[in-house]
């Protein structure tokens, strides 16, 4: 624990590190955000906003994001700006009688955790979502999915990190890190050295980039993902769609080469449609493909045949910070004293971000958090390689 | 006009060229004498862009006296090669580049196809530029290219009186076209006045057939009465739904209009321009390097000067897209990356080679100086984006207002992308096309920051919109052999 309030160095202005800023400068913590390009140019800037629940896996990550919906509630209220936080519910759509059966187990276990995730057949579901194509199998339901403007959000944070005293740097390069006696002392860049106490790395898909600055090697990689988005229109989707294939790309990458990436949908406050997205290593490319394009929309037209008449009006892609368990690397390393990681939470850095800005915060000023980050420390990599 | 269609394509050819207006013209020019397999692809009905813009006046013009010889040059080569044995797409939009040369595009009947091509010329042209006032979105209110459309694709006078405002050469042009078509022009605005015009006198000494025709044109408005008024803005257009009248005043020193020096136009149109703006999309989202160079009108593409290669290999970028400088640096680059690729494909004597891209490199910078003269002549100052009152829309699709802007600026937010998430300021259907340019002018005129540091313009494909049903592949093949 430290006694006195430390100089904190956050890097990366997403939506995590402008989360960890605004939960660390409510409390008094003084606090500077360094960031590369612009706020929200990272993964942040380039996502659907899905705050999808029953797409988590149940335990430690359904937890995270259970309690990060609850942050929610509070924050579209005292966040600056508007951050388009929408309890819209969400449904996962089945097109085969295969898929029905490979979510069966998912759903029971969903169900035994206390999550209400109703089951609909194919009237059911059109009922909800009366453009849906009539070819789909069924749906699940589940009502507190969520949906909110991830720029806007990354944006309000940062304001209210701002109002709160914190500084916001944009356009500043982290090149690297100073450690004295075992403990970080300050971090430099091309506009500069900040000394600091405490350095939390933000940095998104760069993450293992910062953390090589101080000897540790994390397997955070990029996964890109590419968007396409439509025209504003009237209301077309009420809720939040994935597909079953999304939650079998996610934690079956063997069952979704078969199978296709999985889409999702939802409709912004706007009007726009986002349909995403690809899941592809590419190394640090952000570059669209035609064949990515293509594959989403293939996948979310057959979904939604109504969708075919809408024109694209802009395409994108942005690198989701994969880790190898799909779950987030958080909290104080070993060596050196004082390095902070928060970074790669792959697909679900949206939905997780409230709660992670308020655990990195209680960690770092009272040395407690409401939920252990034991599960999510960085050495779980180190043991599982000594182990096998 | 043969209907083409996309039947006719083949999956690979050896030169792809993107645009057909000057530049595009030149380079088929030549390349089409070398027996190989060329695709020329525009999304207009015709070849010879801007400049010649419609294929079926050509016999009236070929009998016309034409002032520029160049434009006689251009609708002989537009003929010839529409003659060729060589595939045309018409009214075909590329809308994506990609490695190994891969091209996305639609026709009009929104089918998207790929094809390759070993080479790609890409001469894309340039738009307009503009300066937002109070108004200028009311129908009525139009480009100074488009009212010159008008006339001559469809042949119809943007309405009976036209009023004619902005910077740079062509609202001389088009006033005096207007009245060669008997139109009535009610008065020339010219933002800049003779002393900023002196001020670029330097660059007159290599432009004197351009001052000629510009002399011409002053002569024959001068002799139908037509008044042209110097440091003269646009405060106001007004009107419902069609422009009725518009506001004018005298600008000062900060390009503030001067109170009592107003005067009101009833017209039901006005043409306005502030010079143009290259189409560079395409380039960036294939990743060619670009850079910003005011003398060359804004951001260009990057090129070997000697070849016209961009950053990509194979990939070369010729005419408006390398710098504004008119139909002639068009016409010039072309033939260059023409013979550059000749020259790669081992298909010419490498010596004679070097002669001829020796004696257009010359030409070529001869005319880059002529461009910024141009440039000069269009240029809008730092002070008239300052003076955007806040009412004012800057974002037509979103309505955003150059006060939601103002203020965001003050907030800290001094990059084009970041101004754009804050407002959604070219987020809507265009996707700024019209006002993404107009913002970096804002914010560079407000900031005074480095180009680089405002932001370079991003762009993915597609670069137009398509309606997502033109993806499906299975739609396609049936249409496709
Ligand atoms: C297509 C797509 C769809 C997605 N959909 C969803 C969704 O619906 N719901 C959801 O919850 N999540 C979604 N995600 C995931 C979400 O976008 C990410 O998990 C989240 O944005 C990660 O936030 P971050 O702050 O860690 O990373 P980033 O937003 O990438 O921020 C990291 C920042 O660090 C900066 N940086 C890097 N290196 C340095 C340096 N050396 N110095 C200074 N700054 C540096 C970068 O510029 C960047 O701004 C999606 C992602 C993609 C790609
Ligand atoms: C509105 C306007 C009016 C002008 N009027 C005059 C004038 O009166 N007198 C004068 O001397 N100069 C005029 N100019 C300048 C003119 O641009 C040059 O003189 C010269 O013609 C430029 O030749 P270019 O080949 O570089 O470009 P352009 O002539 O502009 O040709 C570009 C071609 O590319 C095509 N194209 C662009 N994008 C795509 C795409 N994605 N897919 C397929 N095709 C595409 C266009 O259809 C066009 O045919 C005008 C320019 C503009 C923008």
């Amino acid at each position: 624990m430290v006694s006195h309030m430390p100089a904190i160095v956050v890097i990366g202005g997403g939506v995590i590190g402008t989360s960890v800023a605004h939960y660390l400068a409510c409390k008094g913590a003084k606090v500077t955000l360094l960031e590369k390009g612009d706020l929200a140019s990272g993964s942040s800037g380039a996502c659907d906003g899905l705050i999808f629940i029953q797409s988590k896996k149940p335990g430690v990550h359904l937890q995270l994001a259970l309690a990060s919906l609850e942050l929610y509630e509070e924050l579209y209220k005292e966040l600056p700006g508007h951050i388009e936080f929408k309890k819209s519910g969400g449904m996962v759509i089945f097109e085969t009688d295969a898929e029905f059966e490979a979510m069966c187990g998912y759903i029971q276990d969903q169900q035994a955790t206390g999550i209400d995730v109703s089951l609909l057949n194919t009237n059911q579901a059109l009922k909800k979502e009366p453009y849906l194509s009539k070819h789909i199998k069924g749906a699940t339901f589940f009502p507190l999915d969520a949906q909110v403007n991830p720029i806007a959000l990354t944006l309000g944070f940062a304001l209210s990190a701002k109002q709160n005293g914190a500084r916001i740097i944009t356009r500043t390069i982290v090149k690297g890190i100073k450690i004295q006696n075992n403990r970080v002392s300050s971090v430099q860049t091309d506009q500069g050295d900040f000394n600091t106490d405490v350095i939390i790395n933000a940095a998104g898909a760069n993450a293992s980039e910062i953390a090589a600055m101080v000897g540790i090697n994390i397997p955070i990689t990029p996964r890109r993902g590419q968007i396409v988005v439509t025209q504003a229109v009237k209301p077309i989707l009420k809720h939040c769609l994935i597909s079953a294939k999304y939650i079998a790309a996610k934690y079956h990458p063997a069952l979704a080469k078969e199978k296709g990436e999985g889409i999702s949908m939802e409709q912004t406050q706007n009007g726009n449609l986002l349909l995403g997205s690809t899941r592809e290593f590419a190394g640090f490319n952000k570059q669209n493909t035609p064949e990515g394009i293509t594959r989403i929309i293939e996948q979310t037209t057959r979904i939604i045949p109504e969708l075919k008449k809408l024109h694209v009006i802009r395409t994108f892609a942005g690198l989701r910070p994969y880790t190898p368990d799909s779950l987030p690397i958080l909290g104080q390393v070993d060596h050196p004293k004082g390095f902070v990681m928060a970074a790669g939470h792959e697909g679900d850095g949206i939905a997780l971000a409230p709660i992670t800005g308020k655990l990195i915060a209680q960690m770092i000023l009272t040395g407690k958090t409401d939920i252990p980050l034991d599960a999510f420390a960085v050495d779980r990599f180190q043991l599982q390689k000594e182990t096998t | 006009m043969t209907s083409w269609d996309l039947k006719v394509l083949k999956s690979k050819y050896h030169i792809i060229i993107i645009g057909c207006g000057f530049a595009g013209l030149a380079a088929a020019d030549i390349l089409t004498r070398y027996n190989l397999d060329v695709l020329i692809i525009d999304e207009n009905p015709h070849l010879g862009g801007q400049l010649l813009r419609k294929i079926s006046t050509l016999k009236q013009t070929k009998k016309k006296f034409e002032l520029d010889p160049i434009k006689k040059i251009g609708f002989e080569l537009a003929r010839s090669i529409a003659g060729q044995n060589i595939d045309i797409l018409y009214t075909t939009q590329v809308l994506g580049l990609f490695p190994d040369h891969r091209i996305l595009m639609v026709d009009h009947s929104e089918k998207i196809v790929e094809c390759q091509g070993d080479f790609i010329i890409c001469a894309t042209g340039a738009r307009e530029k503009y300066l937002p006032f109070k108004g200028w979105t009311i129908p009525g209110v139009m480009s100074t290219g488009a009212a010159q459309i008008l006339m001559k694709s469809s042949g119809v006078l943007p309405a009976k009186t036209t009023l004619v405002g902005g910077t740079g050469p062509l609202q001389l042009a088009l006033a005096a076209a207007i009245l060669q078509n008997k139109g009535r022009v009610s008065a020339v605005l010219d933002q800049q006045n003779f002393k900023d015009k002196f001020g670029i006198l330097h660059l007159w000494q290599h432009n004197l057939p351009k001052i000629i025709e510009g002399a011409i044109y002053l002569s024959r408005l001068f002799l139908q009465g037509t008044p042209i008024r110097q440091r003269t803005g646009i405060a106001e257009a007004i009107g419902k739904n069609q422009l009725e009248k518009v506001v004018t005043a005298q600008l000062d020193d900060q390009n503030g209009f001067i109170q009592g020096t107003e005067r009101i136009y009833n017209t039901h149109a006005l043409a306005v321009g502030y010079g143009f703006t290259p189409n560079i999309e395409l380039p960036i989202q294939a990743g060619c390097d670009i850079k910003f160079d005011k003398k060359k009108g804004g951001w260009i593409v990057c090129v070997n000067e000697d070849t016209m290669e961009t950053s990509l290999s194979a990939f070369f970028a010729v005419g408006e897209i390398t710098g504004i400088a008119g139909a002639k640096k068009s016409y010039i680059e072309g033939r260059i990356a023409a013979w550059s690729i000749l020259n790669q494909m081992e298909l010419v004597n490498g010596s004679k080679n070097k002669a001829n891209l020796r004696l257009l490199y010359y030409q070529r910078q001869h005319q880059i100086e002529y461009g910024a003269f141009l440039n000069a002549m269009c240029n809008v100052s730092d002070s008239a984006y300052q003076s955007i009152d806040d009412d004012t829309i800057i974002c037509r699709c979103e309505e955003i207002t150059m006060g939601d802007i103002r203020k965001t600026i003050t907030d800290g937010f001094l990059t084009v992308n970041s101004i754009k998430k804050t407002t959604r300021c070219g987020m809507g259907l265009c996707q700024g096309r019209i006002c993404g340019p107009v913002l970096f002018d804002i914010l560079s005129g407000i900031t005074h920051g480095h180009p680089g540091q405002i932001g370079e313009p991003s762009v993915r494909s597609p670069i137009k919109t398509v309606p997502l049903g033109a993806f499906l592949r299975a739609n396609n093949k049936t249409e496709m052999k």
